[in-house]
């Protein structure tokens, strides 16, 4: 009888090994469709009317005349908004749907609007503009630490507000059909997407509302809800009786669709000339918008530093809303602990990996981080390249290196799978998840394959149907854990199921089998065995179905799933201190996630993290004006991202030494791309012998830092 | 406010409140160092309710105006 | 954007008499990637759109003993393919590999590149062409970290965006602008950039009915070179661009003319640099001192000092660049 327990390392065929995903094919050919590539026989297109001021009492809307224009078939207006507040440039008060996109856009333009404008507050730099009661955090006797330490080092950080710039925008395909609502949506929850707003705009309840998602392109923590546009393309399709899409454009996918919350801070830091960190005191501040908090986990992973205080201060401000960005609160908070550690580290002249070696023993995770760090620093060549703070080689391009450390926890997620093997032996997985481009896909299907002991082509994977079997949302790293113990419960007990069919057959009882190979055989007497397609064949003409079901921690206690990581990230930079350009030279990246399903996406994983890294350590921003509260750089010209240029070379290193793989299955989706912007920064410092306080780290705040210096 | 209200705070959120959490933790709106800390109203798919004043678990409760139980 | 008239003239006398004789009427199409971004972002709503795509002797590149004469509708690509080009003006092929998108490049227009509208986010982003709310310069009073140093007394404070530009009056080129009834005038590229005062203007000597058809850069045996400070190496705008050309012998230069770019409304010669390496022997120290020089006379905005220090680098670069040249 096959159990469920994940097989021992040296039994794998599929599992652990590196291998492409499934759809690697159909994206790179262009044939897989995004819903955004969804088009429905006599589909209409919807534009949004938003609010041009950052805050302002809507007065008025009126749609009569784009109404009335050839081409509109339906129209759409937030009455509800009628005499209150919008609450920043980018708010949803109407919308349009038409025979083409262009009559859309151009009937959006003639919805009228009428505001009464309101003071507006879009600055989130400044502390005192915050209303709220602060934070507040205290332990030990921090005032007495400060007053023993040998250094006290004082540093002012900041990391901006970012978006998630998803490649593939929001928005949905909605279509009535036979009392039925079929929507498409770009999303990272599947299952529990069809949520109340969209039964009552459409009228339709959740049992007949029909989800489908097979490909979406990014979401980063940004598509759980339906979002207004979900609602109103739902609305518009009932009223026009046809399929509309929404999707959003991409300025308003850069205002309104999300945002990482920015985050300040004032940090001093006590120390003994040894390295040992006696205290820390932090005021940090930000905003997420009108709503959110201020990232708090102030000091990061050095969190046994015995004597802290910690102020936080949130801001609202009239801007787009924040949206949880991969990791939520962990990049701001790792940037702004390990810059004022880097420099604590260089005030006290102190070698950066000795000081960090030293720093990560007050962790909750001493060892594997020291392990991490020394392979990291093997890796990067750090015992060739490093130096104390300040290139100190001619020439105007300094280089340097920096480091940093995380943590997250990863939790697979609830999850059920229906596992069916059919008579003629072929299979299938069902279940309501997505791939947001991860290679959630692959790991199901090598998961389901490696059980039943058949090839990965002999494996059919649906997901992205909330008919399916409900699988959680893919947020806070919880996926892999998920997907792959209910899919492994359902295999093992279809595979079960079979044995109990075959075993008289073989003259055995059903416990003594197993299934690899492609065969069905004895375990102690192999060459008594049938092969799948005839172990099938028995069936007669009923298949087999199980579903399996991930309760988190009841799998957690048994050892399928665990939660908790450690992570080093090193980084390689240059910097031109005539032109203040930074450039990556190489980016290194030590990871454990537990056991690993496929190496290569897992790889791929922590790859595209580093990439992401890169572009908010030295590219990305969102630039709002003051005055009118309106993002400037709500395009792909000025919004930057990291070209494959850009980037340097990049090392992945996964920790799947046979420790980190007795811990089961643990979420790698956010811990890898919590580091780079804390590591870059640190690196950079380690090159031009000044801190730059704020990211991304551009041209502009690199000279500024630089004059300050006096370096130039 | 009274006690028995302080109660009704905790333990009965508004029915629209969301946030992320919900979509993949067993128990919707656990609170921990992973998560967002980011709420909205699944009326209005904004961070703030009908009444234009900011979503939260500790704001969406019972005796706000636009509080659905 | 609004819908629009489309019309796709053969000739170019047939072009001009479809232009309208007041800006914003209408607008030309030539490679289209400002063009229909602008439309896009509705900055233009024009009644026609007047395509040039079908007036085949807008198109290529003729090289002389003493000139090199492209046609305003040669695509970039083809451009810095051709080998008279590579060989005798280092500094356009350079300013062209800067944009650093190969569809941009592709696709975009010699002319198309010295008539596109400014990038200011401001005017991107329906403010106008001096990014004005009101009487108030939104660009003054808030983020002006890639506005002008230069030439910035206003109401103009946006950057030209054009990429050849600052080569092209470094080179000492020519423009050929065509008006209606056949009509033709030659103006110097030095002379083709101007900085708007009001908004029924443009960043050009051209007329609304005007269209410009052909550049011609003299054969000069000139050392040229660009630099750029740029930060992505994909597409990217660059913060500040400096194109030097001087004549070179034995090691003392003559006849030199530096041009910045995107740092005044206009592409920016320098003077005070071309004094700096009139008669002067080149070595890094005589490079350094022309970067300096260039920044003479610079008035920095609230947020936007550090580009003096981007100024000294790329023409010191520059400079040091084109002596190297063979």
């Amino acid at each position: 009888m096959a159990t469920a327990k994940w097989p021992a390392i040296d039994k794998r065929t599929l599992i652990g090994k590196r291998i492409d995903r499934a759809d690697g094919p159909v994206k790179a050919a262009g044939v897989a469709r995004y819903s955004f590539d969804i088009n429905r026989p006599g589909m209409l297109w919807a534009k949004l009317v938003v609010s041009p001021h950052a805050r302002a009492e809507l007065v008025s809307i009126d749609v009569s005349e784009a109404a009335s224009m050839p081409g509109v078939k339906a129209t759409w207006k937030d009455d509800s908004l009628l005499g209150k507040e919008v609450q920043y440039i980018g708010q949803i008060v109407a919308a349009v749907a038409a025979e083409t996109e262009e009559i859309a856009q151009e009937a959006a333009g003639k919805v009228k609007a009428q505001y009464k404008p309101l003071a507006h507050q879009a600055n989130d730099r400044d502390p005192t503009l915050s209303k709220d009661k602060p934070a507040t955090r205290n332990t030990g006797n921090v005032d007495e630490a400060f007053a023993k330490a040998d250094v006290k080092v004082e540093g002012e950080y900041g990391i901006p507000v970012i978006t998630h710039c998803c490649l593939e925008s929001h928005g949905q395909v909605a279509e009535l059909r036979n009392d039925e609502l079929h929507v498409w949506p770009s999303t990272q929850a599947v299952s529990s997407y069809a949520d109340v707003s969209i039964s009552d705009a459409s009228g339709v309840p959740r049992n007949k509302i029909r989800v489908d998602c097979q490909y979406m392109g990014g979401g980063f923590g940004s598509k759980f809800n339906p979002g207004k546009w979900g609602v109103i393309s739902s609305a518009l399709a009932k009223q026009a009786g046809r399929p509309v899409k929404l999707m959003l454009d991409r300025d308003l996918e850069l205002m309104i669709a999300g945002n990482r919350p920015s985050a300040f801070a004032k940090i001093k830091v006590g120390a003994m000339k040894d390295g040992t960190l006696t205290a820390m005191e932090t005021e940090v501040w930000g905003t997420a918008g009108m709503g959110g908090g201020v990232p708090q986990q102030i000091p990061y992973v050095i969190d046994r530093i015995p004597n802290v205080r910690l102020t936080a201060k949130r801001i609202q401000t009239n801007r787009g809303p924040a949206a949880a960005w991969r990791a939520p609160n962990h990049p701001q908070s790792c940037f702004l602990t390990m810059s004022a550690l880097a420099d604590t580290a260089a005030a006290l002249k102190m070698d950066e990996l000795e000081f960090f070696l030293k720093a990560v023993q007050l962790s909750a995770r001493a060892e594997v981080y020291s392990e991490e760090l020394r392979i990291a620093a093997d890796l990067i060549g750090y015992k060739q390249k490093a130096h104390l703070r300040g290139d100190p080689s001619g020439g105007s391009v300094k280089r340097g290196l920096g480091m940093s450390v995380h943590t997250w926890g990863g939790r697979g997620h609830p999850s059920e799978c229906d596992v069916t093997i059919n008579p003629d032996g072929s299979v299938e997985a069902k279940l309501g998840s997505q791939d947001l481009g991860t290679g959630n896909r692959t790991v199901i299907a090598i998961v389901v394959a490696e059980t039943l002991g058949l090839p990965l082509e002999a494996v059919r994977i649906e997901i992205g149907r909330n008919a399916y079997p409900t699988s959680g949302g893919s947020g806070g790293s919880t996926t892999v854990g998920g997907v792959s113990t209910s899919s492994r419960f359902a295999a093992t007990d279809a595979l079960n199921a079979l044995f109990a069919v075959v075993a008289p057959k073989m003259g055995v009882q059903p416990d003594a089998l197993e299934a690899n190979g492609g065969y069905i055989r004895q375990i102690d007497k192999p060459d008594n065995r049938i092969s799948w397609r005839n172990a099938c064949a028995l069936l007669g003409v009923n298949s087999i179905t199980k579903r399996g079901v991930n309760v988190p921690g009841e799998s957690e206690k048994q050892g399928f799933i665990s939660q908790g990581v450690g992570g080093v990230q090193m980084a390689d930079v240059s910097v031109d201190i005539e032109t203040g350009v930074a450039t990556i030279n190489e980016m290194v990246a030590v990871q454990d996630c537990g056991m690993i399903i496929d190496l290569k996406t897992a790889e791929s994983q922590v790859y595209g993290s580093l990439i992401m890294g890169v572009a908010y350590a030295l590219y990305e921003e969102a630039i709002y004006d003051l005055k009118t509260g309106r993002m400037l750089n709500a395009d792909m010209e000025f919004y930057r991202l990291s070209g494959l240029k850009d980037v340097g070379k990049l090392k992945v290193h996964m920790m799947t030494s046979k420790a980190y793989d007795d811990r089961g299955i643990i979420g790698l989706g956010e811990p890898p791309v919590i580091s780079p912007g804390a590591a870059i920064a640190n690196a950079v410092a380690n090159a031009v012998g000044v801190r730059v306080p704020h990211l991304p780290l551009t041209p502009d705040r690199v000279i500024a830092a630089l004059q300050k210096g006096g370096i130039i | 406010m009274n006690n028995e209200e302080t109660e009704f705070r905790i333990e009965v959120p508004c029915r629209h409140l969301r946030n992320k959490e919900m979509y993949y933790q067993e128990h919707g709106q656990a609170d921990d160092e992973f998560s967002s800390g980011l709420f909205w109203c699944g009326k209005t798919h904004e961070s703030f309710g009908p009444d234009g004043q900011p979503s939260g678990k500790n704001e969406c409760c019972r005796g706000r105006s636009c509080y659905i139980s | 954007m609004k819908s629009f008239e489309y019309a796709i003239p053969s000739s170019l006398e047939e072009a001009s008499s479809l232009l309208a004789q007041s800006w914003g009427e209408t607008e030309i199409l030539a490679g289209g990637t400002d063009l229909v971004t602008s439309l896009k972002q509705q900055v233009t709503a024009p009644k026609r759109v007047v395509s040039l795509r079908n007036i085949s002797s807008l198109k290529g590149i003729t090289v002389q003993r003493q000139s090199v004469r492209i046609g305003a509708m040669t695509t970039l690509a083809d451009l810095t393919a051709n080998s008279a080009v590579k060989e005798h003006f280092p500094a356009l092929v350079k300013a062209v590999q800067g944009i650093g998108s190969q569809q941009i490049i592709s696709a975009g227009t010699v002319g198309g590149d010295l008539c596109q509208r400014p990038r200011c986010w401001y005017y991107r982003n329906g403010f106008g062409l001096f990014g004005k709310q009101g009487d108030t310069s939104l660009v003054l009073e808030g983020d002006n970290r890639y506005h002008a140093i230069f030439g910035n007394e206003g109401p103009a404070y946006f950057v030209s965006a054009s990429s050849l530009g600052p080569a092209l009056i470094a080179l000492g080129a020519t423009l050929k602008i065509s008006g209606t009834k056949g009509k033709t005038r030659e103006v110097a590229a030095r002379e083709f950039f101007r900085t708007p005062k009001s908004e029924s203007e443009r960043e050009t000597v051209l007329r609304p009915n005007e269209i410009l058809f052909e550049i011609t850069i003299p054969i000069r045996g000139l050392k040229n070179a660009t630099y750029e400070v740029r930060h992505r190496q994909g597409l990217d705008w660059p913060y500040v661009t400096a194109t030097v050309s001087f004549a070179l012998k034995g090691g003392t230069a003559s006849n030199a003319s530096v041009v910045l770019g995107h740092v005044a409304p206009v592409p920016w010669p320098s003077a005070a640099a071309s004094k700096a390496l009139n008669g002067a022997r080149i070595d890094a120290s005589l490079a350094a001192k022309c970067g300096q020089a260039a920044t003479e006379g610079a008035k920095p905005l609230s947020g936007n000092a550090y580009k003096l220090q981007l100024v000294k680098t790329a023409v010191k670069r520059a400079v040091l660049d084109a002596a190297a040249a063979a």
